[in-house]
């Protein structure tokens, strides 16, 4: 999209109170932080030198030395030593995003600071614009967020006892986290297994117990990616498969719907997640293929009516 | 776009700003570089160049130099309407904001996450702050829809889009507002064809979003309340339940409820499950064996029955 002359206004009005609060930066840092290009930054630049105010002698106008790309300096902003106010959306941004940080913040002190910081910037927003958008929810809360936290920051393995659901069992290993992420409000680290090194996923509510252990600055190099074989399956399901496929995007290689009926490829690393998905899904899912997960799927089924008869 | 342009606007801004009192409109015409040509194409200019700063967000004051006099109107820029002034920010408060900017993945969020941080560096150096980590986390999931919804909403136009749910319908909805619930975008507003408030999920919107009318089109009730529309958070009671499970087995039962031992193969479990408890039950396959209530255990073997 072409730029304006306003877009130009309103960057040149934010570059000036930057630069002067964060003197020495290049060129080419300047305009990653505005989205932008050195070239244009440096067009801007020359274009604000010949502003200022009422007057316009060396005393009044804006002093800028970019002489050298490498450090710029504003020396006299005048009047623009100060960034503009936060927009509306800007504000909005802000305050959800500090809301989103204090649910994953379990330190109650650190909640109390966010909110805080949050009943400041909330003053810029008005109150329809507030009230339109809100968050509902964000995360499934786990008072161990803290110290999978720590252990990441600070290299250290953990002891965790944990609930597989893939397996149904319980047991308790020593791994080594290097990331944490959500999806769809669920938290999950993930790490390095000690004896194997390999990586793997844990789900953090299955997390039963957590205790940290030592640190390891250098233990993340010997990683590599799991040696799990991918297996490959091909499903056939009814309408319902629009809500598999919302529920499980991350394992579906490719999808099409056909008067209704879905089909989808799979690839999963783990055989006996996959049977407790598919036997576990409500609605009748066929499985094409492999034969033999077919066939196994088709015996915990019976196994389970059995039960029942 | 003019260079010319870009200057007398700045140039324009400065003076505003500068100024205690109200400048008239032939001061700013002689002492602000830029204003060249006739009396009416200055004037002509000078009314753009308002209108460009408001749409600015910049507040530009009208008043009158003289309290007794009120006929010769001038014109301000308040520092305190137009700078950002947040207090004293920590170094800490510093890292929760520049967090808080990065949660984003719509488009929209994420550029004015990175403006709002370029303001916030701008009012206390980006030197403070501390750095928690290259950690980013998001909580949100991707959705290209955001920003014409945002659009829709704030500007209170009635929109259509198509809706999947079992089958696929043109919905036409008064967008009322946006909530983010466990990483995904809901849209909440008032349906147009059944004139009730209903909730979709934005995920599910499988066509652009059309724009069907004007801004200001319908007023958000005084009384709306997203949370009282979201259908997740007001979950229907739990269903107790009374089980045998294979000693070993169903372990993520075994932590939600009492176990007593019946003999060398079962346990007995007494749990209660909320609206996923279908799933979490068959999970545990023949692991498991529902005894009450007794529709539960009909309705599990009907499911089962109709998988084979």
């Amino acid at each position: 999209m072409k730029e304006t002359a306003l877009d130009r206004v309103s960057r040149a009005l934010n570059l000036i109170p930057f630069i002067a609060a964060n003197p020495g930066l290049s060129i080419v840092q300047i305009a990653e932080r505005f989205d932008s290009t050195p070239a244009q930054i440096s067009k801007d630049l020359t274009l604000l030198h010949m502003c200022g105010l009422p007057g316009y002698t060396h005393l009044e106008l804006l002093d800028i030395d970019y002489e050298d790309p490498e450090y710029v300096s504003v020396l006299d902003p005048q009047v623009l030593d100060h960034p503009r106010s936060l927009s509306q959306t800007e504000a909005l941004t802000l305050v959800l995003g500090l809301e989103l940080l204090s649910e994953i913040a379990k330190d109650p002190t650190e909640r109390e600071a966010i909110s805080k910081l949050q009943e400041r910037i909330s003053k810029i927003i008005g109150e329809d614009f507030a009230r339109a958008i809100t968050i509902a929810d964000g995360v499934v809360e786990s008072p161990i967020m803290k110290d999978l936290e720590l252990a990441i920051s600070d290299s250290r393995f953990i002891q965790i006892t944990y609930n597989s659901a893939s397996s149904d069992t319980v047991t308790t290993r020593t791994v080594f986290p290097t990331d944490l992420f959500f999806k769809d409000g669920i938290g999950y680290i993930q790490a390095l297994m000690k004896d194997s090194v390999e990586m793997r996923t844990f789900r953090i509510d299955r997390i039963i117990e957590l205790e940290l252990g030592e640190s390891d600055p250098t233990f993340a190099e010997h990683s590599h990616s799991s040696s799990n074989a991918e297996i490959e399956i091909e499903i056939e399901m009814g309408g319902d498969g629009i809500f598999f496929l919302e529920k499980h995007n991350e394992i579906v290689t490719s999808s099409k719907e056909i008067n209704g009926t879905f089909f989808l490829n799979l690839q999963v690393n783990s055989s006996d997640w996959i049977k407790r998905v598919i036997s576990s899904w409500p609605g009748r899912i066929t499985v094409v293929k492999p034969v033999d997960l077919a066939k196994e799927i088709e015996e915990i089924t019976r196994a389970a009516l059995q039960n029942y008869s | 776009m003019s260079d010319q342009k870009t200057e007398r606007l700045i140039n324009l801004t400065m003076a505003l700003l500068a100024t205690k009192r109200f400048l008239s409109k032939n001061e700013i015409f002689s002492q602000v570089a830029g204003y060249t040509g006739s009396a009416e194409t200055k004037e002509r200019m000078f009314e753009r160049d308002k209108d460009d700063l408001r749409a600015l967000g910049i507040d530009i004051q009208v008043g009158s130099h003289d309290p007794l006099f009120d006929d010769e109107l001038g014109y301000r820029i308040l520092e305190s309407g137009y700078e950002l002034n947040l207090g004293e920010l920590t170094p800490v408060e510093l890292s929760y904001l520049s967090l808080a900017s990065k949660m984003w993945r719509n488009q929209l969020f994420a550029d004015s996450g990175a403006l709002a941080l370029v303001k916030i560096d701008a009012h206390s150096g980006s030197a403070l702050r501390e750095d928690f980590g290259n950690s980013i986390i998001s909580l949100e999931n991707e959705t290209p829809l955001f920003a014409p919804l945002w659009e829709a909403i704030t500007t209170h136009r009635v929109i259509s889009f198509i809706y999947r749910s079992r089958s696929e319908a043109k919905r036409t909805l008064a967008p009322y507002g946006l909530t983010l619930w466990r990483g995904s975008w809901y849209l909440v507003g008032l349906d147009q064809d059944k004139s009730e408030i209903r909730v979709f999920k934005v995920a599910r919107i499988t066509s652009d979003i059309s724009f069907e009318s004007k801004s200001n089109n319908f007023e958000l009730p005084s009384d709306f309340s997203i949370g009282e529309h979201l259908v997740m958070l007001h979950p229907e009671p739990p269903t107790q339940f009374s089980a045998r499970v294979r000693i070993g087995k169903c372990q993520s039962l075994r932590r939600e409820g009492a176990v007593e031992n019946i003999d060398g193969e079962w346990d007995r479990i007494k749990f209660s499950l909320g609206s996923d408890w279908l799933e979490r039950i068959l999970w545990f396959g023949p692991d498991i064996i529902v005894e009450s209530p007794i529709e539960k255990v009909e309705e599990i073997r009907e499911i089962l029955r109709s998988k084979l």
